[in-house]
């Protein structure tokens, strides 16, 4: 019981920190839509973290725009190497921060009881949709169709985020009304011994992932515009690439480490038999109910 | 063998819950990086305003260059800067500029600025522009605690390494200053203290 209540505690903590809407939207080129999303509502927790995460970025940063120039002055390809570890760290650094669909990649993989290879794969690619739909941008709006890149971002990511919210509610949905379904099944007694054996999967992880990192990252855009303003458009590609991996191994770090986590709760309660699948159901249900809450959350703040 | 299990299980439910509190966070998180330098300007009467010195990332300035300076020089003429004012600095109105001034203790709303001028210089942007705060001096000192900070955190900003401020016609005042975090202040949530400038002066005696 104390495992369950710890873990109900922690679902109602992480719900209350949840529904505070902040959005990615650049503050110099963008038209504020509401001031009150972007000031201190309350004191929290200090962490420390955060402006240790902002001074090493913006110190990678600084060393991937002095590579980049030197591999331009000095047509080599010498500063490569290093210029792709630095993008990588960045990448990992920059996705340590908050963003990057963590939030909702937490809740969803509460929400199931995906195997770890699944999980790391929904992690992963996350990030790398995120990145890769920043490249696909730059490439699209700037070189086929050579729209401005400031306003067109803010218009681009304000549908993207309307579609991928809306479509993170309608999967938030769906979890709920199967976890309740299988919760009044399992109360009958009928579906007991599958729920004890079956392994919930994760459904179509890339499709999930796609849903949530569909968003154009702008930190990758603005890569990407900096290597072509040096005319170099295959090491913008490949300096966006390297990022995103950076980015996927923190996410799938996260997810890993959720996943063990919710699977030690589990199993400390498992010997406990019925309520394992109780504790389970509820934490799915929650969860469901979070990723849908979030989503319509979110896309409140953007229509 | 049973105690190196339960702490391994320990240890994943700690880093459980530090993820769980740490993925929860909104959604914002810097993109754009400035060096900032302020250069404090006093007049006969006290303390006459302050100039802002920001000194974008090469990535944003490359965003920038790349959508405003229309005829691709390398340089930002009047005409491309009134259009950057316009449509990449004239927002952040919204959020007082980013500037955030407390006068002993109470806070000064930056309504407007004056002057404003962007440079691009050698790939790299920089917004030059005055903030009119006018603070008379007096024989006890007045202190002025100036912050900078994108309250959404979009935007990192940190005072630049060398010369982070200066002073220009101080000689009347007896002037005090140095830079650290305002405990205060608390942003993003209460999470972050920004640093600040802590100003004191007051007349010589």
């Amino acid at each position: 019981m104390k495992i369950t209540f710890l873990l109900l505690c922690l679902l109602t903590v992480y719900i209350a920190v949840m529904l505070q809407p902040v959005f990615a939207q650049n503050p110099f080129t963008a038209e504020p839509k509401s001031k009150a999303h972007h000031m201190t509502t309350h004191p929290a927790t200090k962490n420390p973290l955060l402006s240790t995460i902002a001074l090493w970025q913006h110190r990678l940063n600084q060393k991937m725009a002095d590579l980049v120039r030197e591999a331009r002055e000095t047509n080599s390809v010498k500063p490569l190497a290093f210029l792709l570890a630095v993008a990588f760290a960045y990448g990992m650094i920059h996705a340590a921060g908050p963003g990057h669909g963590k939030g909702f990649a937490i809740s969803y993989i509460l929400s199931q009881r995906p195997r770890l290879l699944r999980g790391v794969l929904f992690g992963s690619s996350i990030a790398l949709f995120h990145g890769l739909s920043g490249i696909m941008f730059v490439l699209i709006i700037h070189i086929i169709l050579q729209k401005s890149i400031t306003g067109t971002l803010e218009d681009v990511t304000r549908i993207t985020q309307i579609i991928s919210f809306s479509l993170i509610t309608c999967l938030g949905l769906a979890i709920l009304i199967k976890s309740i379904y299988k919760w009044i099944k399992s109360a009958k007694g009928s579906h007991l011994a599958c729920n004890v054996s079956h392994k919930r999967h994760l459904y179509g992880p890339l499709l999930s992932a796609l849903v949530v990192g569909m968003i154009p990252c702008p930190g990758v855009v603005m890569i990407m515009l900096f290597a072509l303003s040096m005319e170099l458009v295959g090491l913008g590609i490949l300096l966006g690439i390297t990022v995103s991996i950076g980015m996927a191994l923190t996410i799938t770090c996260v997810v890993v480490i959720v996943i063990s986590g919710k699977n030690i709760s589990l199993g400390m309660v498992a010997r406990h038999g019925s309520l394992a699948i109780t504790l389970e159901n509820l934490i799915e249900a929650i969860a469901g109910l979070l990723v849908a809450s979030l989503g319509l959350l979110f896309l409140a703040t953007v229509i | 063998m049973h105690m190196i299990r339960v702490g391994k299980q320990v240890l994943y439910l700690i880093l459980f819950l530090n993820v769980l509190c740490m993925g929860s966070d909104v959604i914002a998180h810097p993109h754009v990086f400035i060096v900032q330098r302020l250069n404090i300007v006093f007049d006969n009467k006290g303390l006459a305003g302050f100039w802002v010195e920001w000194n974008f990332d090469d990535m944003f300035s490359s965003m920038i260059a790349t959508d405003y300076d229309k005829n691709q020089n390398s340089t930002l003429e009047p005409a491309e800067v009134a259009v950057v004012k316009e449509k990449a600095f004239s927002y952040i109105a919204e959020y007082d500029y980013f500037i955030f001034v407390k006068i002993d203790g109470q806070s000064f709303k930056v309504k407007w600025i004056k002057n404003f001028n962007a440079v691009l210089k050698n790939g790299k942007l920089s917004y030059h522009f005055f903030v009119p705060c006018h603070v008379k001096a007096h024989k006890l000192f007045k202190q002025i605690v100036i912050a900078a900070y994108d309250p959404s955190y979009y935007t990192a900003i940190f005072f630049a390494q060398k010369q982070p401020a200066l002073v220009k016609n101080g000689d009347r005042f007896v002037i005090e200053s140095s830079l650290k975090e305002d405990k205060s202040t608390s942003i993003y949530f209460g999470m972050v203290n920004p640093w600040a400038l802590f100003l004191k002066f007051r007349l010589k005696p």
